[in-house]
């Protein structure tokens, strides 16, 4: 192989490279284009609806870039990223929970069929449109407005977690409420608030809703405040629900507050003044990524929770000498540094393409995709259900409370998958302590590779 | 050069566009059966158009994962798909005796040009038999599309040294076959 790859290729000589060109090729036959139009209608649906498919494409970009990737329901997968100054997005009709950062204002965690779009300025000012479905919002205090549009009217809100449910108004289709007075209504949109408080506008009405408030806001524009225990007294859309089952729903929705709190508490502590990448400051001595103490793993292990730090390996872009760098490298260390990560990189994509083959069987798109495309091909594969076993066998193994499997190769390829994702943070370590040694290894990596991600959620606990 | 699609019309076609899409298909549909019909000469006009069709499917399918900015051409991208497509093709049925691909600038040549042009073509052919689908679609990719040899070994999984050696084998022995036609040995 050495040979082959010193062996400069033999050209053609200009006789032979214009005896090529006798050889014209076939052209398309007319009408091929309008052909290939209308097998690709048939393949992958109308026009409109195929363009309403792709739309989720780009939510699913947004949700790479910013690192949230919702495995609905059971696995609720959280991950955190410095908030840009403005965004817009939409999440439209979804199959599954959808989690969606709302810029730097807040989440929204989207219930499959809901559509929201929102766009958020510079200095924080959001608008988010909510024409169908439940969204439950986690907004972050500030002094700029956040203001959710509904076709009933506009909820307008400073800081709290609440929930706004939209009833096909069109059709429309009765929600019924099974509330503390046990009256039945039909409402356009409920709003359920958690956490501080919010004022519903409307054409007829202006109504303040407090925590631990359902509100509905009528058809016609009136706003009814219509419990005032929302966690004990309220139903939901699905006025079937049992008590238990809306108990169960609070439990989950209360479980998802305090994870998204815990992720809002590490983005206010890493976007420090300066816009710097600031260490994080925990008890387990600034190393909760990596190195959390036992009693912290056994914590975790009981929202079936598993973090990981890794560099980002699936885009890495090779560092320039001289270049700044936020890791504090030296000149000279660029260089090992380069080959280290590339190395990872390259492992990486070898690990996901081979995950890929076998969970897909498309060779083609193996050679052709990139690692990240990939690899969300091979999450798209797996059950919420599957997610959250794994993650539950994943956090009590890293806890100590059980061993790791004797046969790895029997695991799924999703498991195998995760297992090795949980890994990488470390062996990009010591692939940089092969060149520069262990302490400056350590020293390099720090609190945290740069790329951060929290994964939560038993098997079962966000089932509805 | 050969051209690439606006970038601003692949976001669009990204996006689901069907004028963005049938503008890919424009654009790109002369590469891909020149491709396509030199990897599977010998094989009918069908059975061309059919692997031409169905790598555009395939790119429908994979653009939304492509990515914008990103290393690869557009042309590049959709050339390695047709040509996998096309290396499929060719594992999956045997090749035909007789080729149908018209040789449009023959018909146009006198008689003795037209017994020469249809020899080289022969010659050419010849040549590419005795490839592995593989290097002969590493072939076609170089020498009709110009893609680097770093490209070509990226898209069919071949190592680039290998790419190199056997490109040099191929050319050497399409010289051979080429010098009997010349020189008429």
């Amino acid at each position: 192989m050495a040979a082959d790859e010193q062996e400069e290729p033999v050209e053609l000589e200009a006789r032979e490279a214009a005896a090529l060109e006798v050889w014209t090729a076939l052209t398309p036959p007319p009408g091929f284009a309008d052909r290939v139009m209308a097998a690709r209608e048939r393949a992958l649906g109308t026009p409109k609806a195929a363009a309403a498919r792709r739309r989720r494409w780009p939510y699913a970009a947004v949700a790479a870039a910013v690192m949230v990737t919702a495995a609905a329901g059971a696995a609720l997968y959280v991950a955190t990223r410095r908030a840009s100054p403005g965004s817009a997005g939409d999440v439209r009709g979804v199959a599954e929970r959808t989690t969606a950062e709302l810029g730097d204002r807040g989440v929204a965690v989207v219930e499959p069929g809901a559509v929201i779009s929102w766009k958020v300025d510079g200095g924080g000012a959001a608008e988010v449109e909510q024409s169908a479905g439940d969204v439950f919002y986690r907004v972050d205090r500030g002094g700029e407005a956040f203001v959710v549009h509904t076709p009933a009217g506009d909820v307008r809100v400073t800081g709290t977690c609440f929930r706004i449910e939209v009833g096909d108004m069109q059709n429309k289709k009765q929600m019924v409420l099974s509330g503390a007075v046990g009256a039945a209504i039909a409402a356009a949109v409920v709003i359920t608030v958690y956490e501080g408080r919010v004022v519903a506008e409307t054409k007829q009405a202006k109504t303040e809703i407090a925590a631990g408030t359902r509100a509905t806001i009528g058809a016609d524009g009136t706003a009814v405040a219509m419990a005032r225990d929302a966690a004990a007294g309220a139903a939901g859309a699905d006025g079937a629900a049992t008590k238990e089952e809306l108990l169960a729903r609070t439990q989950a929705q209360r479980t998802e507050i305090a994870q998204l709190r815990t992720k809002v508490e590490e983005l206010e502590k890493r976007s420090g003044a300066g816009g710097g990448r600031q260490p994080l400051e925990h008890p387990d001595d600034g190393l909760i990524w990596h190195n959390p103490s036992p009693e912290t793993l056994k914590e975790w292990a009981k929202e079936c929770m598993v973090r990981v730090d890794q560099p980002s390996l699936e885009r890495f872009n090779p560092l320039k000498p001289g270049s700044r760098n936020d890791r504090g490298l030296e000149a000279s260390e660029i260089e090992p540094y380069n080959a280290a990560m590339t190395d990872m990189a390259k492992q990486l994509k070898d690990v996901i393409r081979g995950l890929y083959v076998e969970t897909t069987g498309d060779t083609v798109g193996a050679e052709t995709l990139s690692a990240d495309a990939m690899r969300r091909e091979i999450e798209e594969k797996s059950s919420r259900e599957e997610l959250g076993v794994i993650l539950q066998k994943l956090s009590a193994e890293r806890a100590g409370l059980q061993p790791p499997p004797a046969d790895l190769g029997k695991t799924s390829t999703i498991e195998r998958f995760m297992r090795f994702y949980l890994t990488l943070g470390d062996a990009a370590e010591a692939a940089l302590a092969k060149r520069l040694g262990v302490e400056r290894a350590k020293a390099i990596r720090g609190s945290a590779w740069e790329s951060r991600s929290s994964m939560s959620g038993c098997p079962g606990s966000g089932d509805r | 050069m050969e051209q690439e699609i606006d970038e601003v019309v692949l976001r669009r076609a990204i996006r689901g566009e069907e004028a963005a899409a049938r503008a890919m298909v424009v654009m790109y549909q002369g590469r891909v059966f020149a491709l396509v019909a030199r990897m599977l000469a010998g094989r009918g006009k069908a059975t061309i158009e059919d692997v031409a069709q169905d790598t555009f499917l395939h790119v429908f399918r994979q653009l939304p994962r492509f990515e914008v900015g990103g290393a690869a051409k557009v042309s590049t991208w959709i050339l390695t798909i047709a040509a996998r497509r096309a290396i499929d093709e060719l594992r999956r049925k045997r090749p035909a005796l007789v080729a149908d691909v018209a040789d449009t600038r023959a018909d146009r040549a006198g008689a003795d040009e037209r017994a020469r042009r249809r020899e080289i073509v022969g010659a050419i052919e010849a040549a590419l038999r005795e490839l592995s689908p593989e290097l002969r679609a590493a072939f076609l990719l170089r020498e009709y599309h110009g893609l680097e040899y770093v490209e070509i070994a990226e898209a069919l999984g071949i190592d680039l040294g290998t790419v190199k050696s056997r490109l040099s084998r191929a050319r050497a022995a399409l010289r051979e076959r080429l010098a009997e036609v010349h020189d008429g040995r």
